[in-house]
């Protein structure tokens, strides 16, 4: 029994000088003994969970504060012409923002060659949409979601709402501008 | 020496019971870091989903949790060992 019981230990030895020496490189990085293993005791542990928690509850209020700061809905729009919009070809699409330098939008130019414009940001999480010409939808890579890219109604996928819609107008010389920005995505 | 072969330890009276409150406080505490990081995952979801409405729960859950924590961390401790 006393052999069976050294063998054993013998064996966890060898097993540890094994390891030790396979681990090497990375013990020399960050020298950290077993022996400093129990270095952290229980209380500390308990103190640093309990930090933990008051940091998970500061991030909770910290989303919460920017989703309120994110849904405040502007009063007026200003009118801004749209770059380089009357180059846009049919059957294709480009990105700008409005109303503010952080609202990302997209422009469709449909093959028929109307033109529609929503906020480029998933409803469902915030991804950035692209018009697709396989299928004329403006999808979403990330959950695989498709809104129509004449109404900005959900066509598939997880997003619940439909696009943010942007009031645009075609002027006489082809170019087109954005005046409001309502609907379907955030606050709504 | 037991009958086991390991030696036989012997405890102070009461230290089972100290040993016993601070085991409990830490798995209370680590299931309260657990529900937190699922709220938080869920108040991150929900702020970039634009479901506003699901934030205020969310933050009054993770502030009760908080507020269980505070309790544990303050007050849950085995009671000072009696003077001899």
């Amino acid at each position: 029994m006393n052999d069976e019981l050294s063998n054993a230990i013998a064996k966890v030895m060898s097993d540890d000088g094994n390891v030790r020496k396979v681990t090497a490189p990375h013990q020399a990085e960050f020298p950290y003994g077993r022996e400093d293993e129990a270095s952290v005791t229980r209380r500390e542990f308990c103190n640093f969970l309990f930090l933990t928690s008051s940091a998970f509850f500061v991030a909770s209020a910290g989303f919460a504060a920017k989703a309120a700061y994110d849904a405040r809905i502007p009063t007026d729009f200003p009118r801004m012409v749209i770059p380089d919009a009357e180059a846009l070809s049919p059957g294709s699409a480009l990105s700008f923002y409005y109303p503010g330098e952080h609202d990302s939008a997209i422009l469709v130019r449909t093959p028929e060659g109307d033109y529609y414009a929503f906020g480029q940001k998933c409803t469902h999480l915030m991804c950035p949409v692209y018009y697709s010409k396989k299928t004329g939808d403006l999808e979403c890579p990330c959950h695989e979601g498709a809104f129509d890219s004449r109404t900005g109604a959900v066509l598939y996928g997880p997003p619940l709402r439909p696009l943010d819609r942007i009031e645009i107008e075609v002027g006489s010389d082809g170019s087109v501008t954005a005046f409001g920005r309502y609907g379907g995505g955030h606050g709504g | 020496m037991a009958d086991n072969g390991y030696p036989v330890t012997r405890r102070r009276p009461g230290l089972k019971g100290r040993e016993a409150i601070w085991q409990a406080r830490l798995v209370m505490l680590i299931m309260i870091n657990i529900a937190q990081m699922w709220i938080l995952s869920a108040a991150l979801e929900a702020t970039l989903a634009g479901h506003h409405d699901q934030l205020i729960p969310l933050i009054a859950a993770s502030g009760f949790c908080w507020l269980i924590a505070l309790t544990i961390f303050l007050w849950w401790k085995p009671a000072p060992r009696k003077a001899k």
